[in-house]
C-alpha cells in the first residue's frame, strides 16, 4: 500500500492546483496587449516593415463593462452591430507580387488592394444585415476619417457566397478603390492603442518615412465570438526603401551590394522601450527561405553572423521553421523589447557583406487584369493568367496538371449603361473605378509554423502564420470611362425639346383649324390689295395643273 | 397610269436586299442606335430566347421588352448562327415581310385609287385633277428607302410591325374585317402605339376609303337639284354621296376580341411556366409609357428623361404620352372623310413621339406618303425635307461617333441630330396636312363655277 502523500508535499501541490488556477482564471478575465515588429529585406532594395498589435477582451455578459486598454469604441461596435468577423483595411499603393513574393503569409494575409476594403460577417437573420451594414458603414466612416459610407448603395457592396469566403449568406463585401489613405486615418487607427504612438513599438511610425514608402496598408480586424471574447489585430505593413549611403559601394565581381539598413535608417529612430500595459513586445528580423538556401549554399550556415551578412546585434532566440515539405526553411530571429530602454535603445538592422540576389516565392499564376478594345462600344475586361513553374518546384510534376483558381471581382451593373443624370458617381467624366478582383488558389497553402518554445505565450504574429490560409492575389484597379450626358444642360435640354414640341402642336392645330375661303373673304372685305394679287395667282396654278 | 417597268424595279429591290443580306458581311448595323432600339433589337430577342430556354422568365434583367410570340417564331432562328451576318435567316424573312407589305401597300393603292376614280366621276371632274398610280409610287418608296433596307438588313424586328399596320390598313380598305382586326391586335400587341390607329380603321370600315368631303357632294347636288334637271342618272349619283355603314364595323369589333383572347391565350401558353401575363405586360407596355431604358436614339425623350429634374419625372411622362392622344381628335374631326390618309398622319405622329423611335417607323410613313401622291401633288418644302432626310440620316452616325467613339463631341451634337429630325418631321406632317385640306378645297373650288 502506498504510504499517502506528507502534509507539506500535500500542501505543495495544493498550493501549486490553486496558483495555476488562479492565473487561469485571472488570465482568462484580464485584457492582453501584445506589440510586434516583423522586418524583412526584399529582393529589389526594399525593406518590409510590418507592424502587429493584439487586443485581446475576454467574453463578458453586459456591453458596457470597463475597459482598462482595449478600445471601448470596438468594444461598442461589436455589441451593436453583432459582428461576427470584421476586416477593414486602407492601402496605399500596389504590392509587387512579381518581387515582393505571393506565397508566404505575409503577402497572402496583408497584401490588400488600393483604397478601403471591407467585409465582415454579422450574427443576424439575414433579413436585417443590410440595414446593419449600411449603419455599420456610417459608424466606421465617423471612426476613421474617411468615406466609407459610400459603400451603403446596394450598388456598392456585395453579399458573395463561396467567391470570397464560404459562407451561409451572413456576409457582407465592399471596397472603394479611390480613397486616399493619409495621416488622417493612421491617426483615429493608432488612437485605438493603448500607448498610442507614445511609446513601444508604434513610437516608430515616423510619418514622413511611412508615408514615402512604396506600399502601405493599415489594417483592422475583428473576430468575436462568445468563448474567447473580442481579438482584435491591428497591423500594419510598409514597403520602404532604405537611403542609405553604406549599400552604395560597387563590388567588383557580383554587382551591387544590398543597401544596409537599420531601424533608424528606416524610422529615423531607435525602440526605446516597450508599451507599460503590453504583456509582450517582440522585434523580429525574417530571413527568407531563399537567402537561407543561398547562404547554406555558399557554405556556412546561416545564423545571425555570417559571410554575407551580419545582423547589427545578437538575437535572444532564433526559431527555424517546422518544414517537411522541402530541406530549406525560413529562420525568424527574435529580440525582446523588455530588455531595452532609453538609455540602451534597440535598433535591429542588417549590414550586408556580399552581394546577394534570391527571389521571393511567387504564388502559382501572376494575375493581371487590363482593359481591352476601343471606344464604349466594344470594350473588354480582361484577366491575365502567368505561370510562374512554382507547381513543379513544389509537386515535381511535369506533365500538365490543372490548378484551380477562383476569381472574384465585382463590376457595377451601371458601367455600360445610360443613366439618370443624378445616378452617376462623382466626377463620372473621369471614369469609373473597378475594385480589384480577388485571385484565390486553393489547392495551394500558405501556412509556416515556428516552434512554440514559450508554452504559455505564443506570438501572435507568429500564430497568424501558422493560421491555414489559401494562397490569394490581388488583381488592379480599373478605370472604365463611361459614357456620360452634359450634366450642365437639364433647364436646357428641357426647354429645347418642348419647343420642338410646342412648335408641332401649334401648326399642326393651326393647319386644322384655318379656313383659308374665310382668310380671303375677310381680306377682300379690308381691301388688302396684295391679297388680291394672290388670289388670281393662286387660280392661274390650278388652271396650270389642269 | 402604272408606272413603266414597275415589276422590273421591285425585284431589283429585292434581289439588292438579299444581297446585303447574304454577302454584306457584318455590317454592324444591330449596334446603331438609329436602328435597333430596345424595343426592336434581335439581339435582346435571342438572349430573351436564351432565358426563356433556360426556365427563366424572357423578361428577366430587363433585356427584352417585346411579345412572346415574335420569341417562339424568331427565337430557334436566332440560334443557328452564321460567319458573317450575325441573324441571316432571320434577315431573309425580313425581306419576304418587307416584300409581302409592299405588295400589300400597292393593293391598298389600287383600292385607293378606284375609290377615287369613282368619287371623281360622280363628281364629273376625272380630267381636272392629276392621276398616277399611287399604288405603285408608295410600294417602290417602300422598297427602295435606304431606312427600309437597313432595318430589313439590320436585325431588328421592324418589318414586323410595319407589316402588321400595313395588313391592319389594307383590310380596312378592302372592307375585310378579319384581316383588319389582325393586323390591328398584332400591330398593338407588338408596339402599342398603332392602338390609335382604331379611329381610322372603323372610318375606313364605315365610310370605304379616302373620297373628297362630304361637303363638295352636297354642294354638287344641290347645285344639280337647283339647275332641274331630272335624269335617271341623278338617282345613281345620289347613292354615291358616302354613308357610315356599321355592319362592317360590328364583324371588325367582334373579330378584334376573338383575335385578342387568342392572341393573349397563346401568349399564356408560351410564357407558361417561367412568367405571367401581368408581368409581360409591366416590362412591354409599362416599359414603352415609362421610358425606362435611356439609351440614345434618334428620337428626343432619351436625353429629356435622361436630365429631367426626378420631381417633373411623372408630369412629363403624362405630358408626352397626351401629346399623342390628345391630335386624335381633332385630327378625325377634320380628316374623317379621308381615313387612310388620318392612319398615315397617326402613323407619322407615332413615329416622331414615341418613346424608342427608329428609322424603320419613318419607313413606314414615308411608304404610306407615297399612297398620296396624287392629292399632295403641290406639297411645299419638299426640296427640303428629301434634303433633310438625306442630311439627318449621313449626320446621326457621325455624331453618335463623335460622342461614344472618339470622346471628341458629346452628347449634345448627337441630341442636335435628333432635335432637326423632329422638327423635319414636324414640318413632313403638318405640311401634307396642309396640303390635303388644300387640295379639298380646290375640289371644292372646281365644283363651285
Amino acid at each position: 500500500m502506498a504510504p499517502p502523500l506528507s502534509p507539506p508535499a500535500l500542501r505543495r501541490l495544493l498550493l501549486l492546483v490553486l496558483s495555476l488556477l488562479i492565473t487561469s482564471v485571472a488570465a482568462e478575465n484580464v485584457e492582453e496587449f501584445t506589440e510586434e515588429l516583423l522586418l524583412r529585406p526584399l529582393p529589389d532594395r526594399k525593406a518590409l516593415a510590418h507592424f502587429h498589435f493584439r487586443s485581446s477582451a475576454p467574453p463578458s455578459a453586459a456591453p458596457s463593462r470597463h475597459h482598462h486598454h482595449f478600445p471601448k469604441a470596438i468594444a461598442q461596435l461589436v455589441h451593436q452591430f453583432h459582428i461576427k468577423e470584421l476586416e477593414l483595411s486602407f492601402t496605399q499603393g500596389r504590392w509587387n507580387y512579381e518581387q515582393w513574393g505571393g506565397y508566404d503569409p505575409m503577402s497572402t494575409n496583408y497584401a490588400k488592394p488600393p483604397g478601403v476594403e471591407l467585409w465582415a460577417t454579422f450574427d443576424l437573420p439575414l433579413g436585417e444585415i443590410d440595414a446593419t451594414w449600411k449603419n455599420l458603414t456610417h459608424t466606421l466612416s465617423g471612426l476613421f476619417c474617411a468615406s466609407i459610407n459610400f459603400l451603403e448603395s446596394s450598388t456598392a457592396f456585395s453579399s458573395p457566397r463561396w467567391g470570397f469566403k464560404l459562407n451561409e449568406g451572413n456576409l457582407r463585401y465592399g471596397a472603394l478603390p479611390r480613397e486616399a489613405v493619409c495621416t488622417e486615418n493612421l491617426t483615429p487607427w493608432l488612437k485605438l492603442l493603448p500607448c498610442r504612438d507614445k511609446a513601444g513599438i508604434a513610437s516608430l511610425l515616423y510619418r514622413p518615412s511611412v508615408y514615402k514608402g512604396y506600399y502601405h496598408s493599415q489594417k483592422l480586424k475583428l473576430a468575436s465570438s462568445k468563448s474567447f471574447g473580442i481579438i482584435l489585430d491591428q497591423t500594419l505593413t510598409v514597403v520602404l526603401q532604405p537611403d542609405s549611403v553604406r549599400g552604395k559601394q560597387l563590388h567588383s565581381a557580383d554587382g551591387q551590394l544590398q543597401p544596409s539598413w537599420s531601424m533608424k535608417d528606416l524610422f529615423n529612430r531607435k525602440l526605446s522601450g516597450k508599451c507599460l500595459v503590453s504583456k509582450s513586445s517582440r522585434v523580429f528580423f525574417e530571413i527568407e527561405k531563399n537567402i537561407v538556401d543561398k547562404v547554406d549554399k555558399s557554405g556556412t550556415e546561416a545564423s545571425w553572423t555570417n559571410e554575407i551578412f551580419v545582423l547589427s546585434s545578437a538575437p535572444d532566440r532564433v526559431l527555424k521553421e517546422i518544414n517537411n515539405m522541402d530541406g530549406h526553411s525560413s529562420s525568424i530571429c527574435e529580440y525582446d523589447v523588455s530588455n531595452y530602454n532609453e538609455d540602451a535603445p534597440l535598433d535591429v538592422g542588417v549590414t550586408w557583406k556580399l552581394p546577394l540576389i534570391w527571389s521571393c516565392t511567387p504564388a502559382p499564376y501572376h494575375a493581371n487584369r487590363f482593359l481591352m478594345g476601343s471606344g464604349n462600344e466594344r470594350g473588354s475586361i480582361s484577366l491575365s493568367f502567368i505561370s510562374t513553374n512554382m507547381h513543379k518546384q513544389l509537386f515535381d510534376v511535369s506533365n500538365d496538371c490543372s490548378i484551380k483558381a477562383v476569381v472574384f471581382q465585382v463590376v457595377p451593373w451601371y458601367v455600360k449603361g445610360f443613366l439618370h443624370i443624378d445616378e452617376y458617381p462623382p466626377d463620372a467624366n473621369q471614369g469609373f473605378d473597378i475594385p480589384s478582383a480577388l485571385v484565390t488558389f486553393p489547392e495551394f497553402n500558405s501556412s509556416r509554423s515556428y516552434p512554440e518554445t514559450d508554452s504559455l505565450f505564443v506570438s501572435p504574429l507568429l500564430r497568424t502564420f501558422k493560421e491555414d490560409g489559401v494562397v490569394k492575389s490581388y488583381t488592379e484597379v480599373l478605370l472604365v470611362p463611361l459614357t456620360t450626358p452634359d450634366f450642365s444642360m437639364p433647364y436646357n435640354v428641357i426647354t429645347f425639346t418642348c419647343t420642338v414640341l410646342a412648335l408641332y402642336f401649334g401648326s399642326l392645330l393651326n393647319a386644322l383649324r384655318r379656313r383659308t375661303g374665310e382668310e380671303e373673304r375677310e381680306l377682300k372685305k379690308a381691301g388688302n390689295p396684295t391679297m388680291l394679287i394672290c388670289l388670281p395667282v393662286y387660280d392661274a396654278h390650278i388652271s396650270c395643273v389642269i | 397610269m402604272a408606272i413603266r417597268h414597275y415589276w422590273s424595279m421591285a425585284a431589283a429591290a429585292v434581289v439588292f436586299r438579299l444581297v446585303l443580306v447574304l454577302f454584306g458581311g457584318d455590317l454592324h448595323l444591330a449596334s446603331r442606335p438609329e436602328v435597333s432600339t430596345p424595343l426592336t433589337s434581335i439581339r435582346r430577342l435571342a438572349e430573351g430566347y436564351w432565358l426563356k430556354q433556360a426556365s427563366m422568365s424572357p423578361y428577366s434583367g430587363s433585356m427584352y421588352h417585346g411579345s412572346p410570340l415574335l420569341l417562339s417564331v424568331l427565337g430557334p432562328l436566332t440560334k443557328k448562327r452564321s460567319i458573317g451576318h450575325a441573324h441571316i435567316y432571320c434577315s431573309l424573312i425580313f425581306v419576304a415581310v418587307d416584300f409581302i407589305a409592299a405588295m400589300l401597300i400597292r393593293a391598298t393603292g389600287h383600292s385607293l385609287q378606284m375609290a377615287r376614280n369613282r368619287s371623281l366621276k360622280s363628281l364629273e371632274l376625272t380630267e381636272a385633277v392629276v392621276n398616277i398610280s399611287a399604288g405603285d409610287i408608295a410600294s417602290l418608296i417602300y422598297l427602295w428607302n435606304p431606312w427600309a433596307i437597313v432595318t430589313c438588313v439590320g436585325s431588328c424586328t421592324s418589318p414586323i410591325e410595319n407589316l402588321m399596320v400595313v395588313i391592319m390598313i389594307y383590310g380596312a380598305c378592302s372592307r375585310l374585317a378579319p384581316l383588319a382586326a389582325f393586323g390591328y391586335v398584332m400591330a398593338t400587341h407588338l408596339s402599342l402605339y398603332p392602338a390609335i390607329l382604331i379611329v381610322p380603321i372603323i372610318l375606313l370600315l364605315g365610310f370605304g376609303p379616302d373620297t373628297p368631303p362630304t361637303k363638295v357632294f352636297h354642294l354638287k347636288f344641290s347645285r344639280a337639284r337647283k339647275s332641274d334637271i331630272l335624269d335617271d342618272d341623278k338617282s345613281t349619283i345620289s347613292r354615291d354621296v358616302p354613308h357610315f355603314s356599321w355592319k362592317p364595323v360590328f364583324h371588325f369589333i367582334l373579330w378584334l376580341l376573338f383575335w385578342s383572347c387568342y392572341v393573349l391565350l397563346l401568349s399564356n401558353i408560351i410564357l407558361n411556366k417561367v412568367g405571367s401575363l401581368q408581368e409581360m405586360f409591366i416590362k412591354t407596355y409599362g416599359f414603352v409609357l415609362t421610358v425606362t431604358d435611356l439609351s440614345p436614339n434618334i428620337g428626343v425623350l432619351w436625353y429629356f428623361f435622361a436630365e429631367v429634374f426626378d420631381i417633373f419625372r411623372s408630369f412629363f411622362l403624362i405630358v408626352f404620352n397626351m401629346n399623342i392622344l390628345f391630335m386624335v381628335l381633332p385630327l378625325a374631326i377634320r380628316l374623317k372623310h379621308r381615313p387612310c390618309f388620318l392612319a398615315f398622319v397617326y402613323t407619322s405622329i407615332v413615329a416622331m413621339l414615341k418613346s424608342y423611335p427608329s428609322v424603320g417607323d419613318s419607313a413606314l410613313y414615308l411608304g404610306l406618303l407615297g399612297l398620296f401622291a396624287n392629292e399632295l401633288a403641290e406639297m411645299q418644302f419638299t426640296f427640303f425635307l428629301f434634303f433633310g432626310y438625306i442630311g439627318v440620316s449621313l449626320l446621326s452616325p457621325v455624331m453618335h461617333n463623335l460622342w461614344i467613339w472618339r470622346g471628341t463631341g458629346n452628347a449634345n451634337f448627337y441630341f442636335a441630330t435628333g432635335l432637326a429630325y423632329t422638327c423635319l418631321q414636324t414640318v413632313l406632317i403638318v405640311e401634307s396636312v396642309s396640303s390635303m385640306i388644300k387640295h379639298d378645297r380646290k375640289l371644292r373650288l372646281l365644283v363651285t363655277p
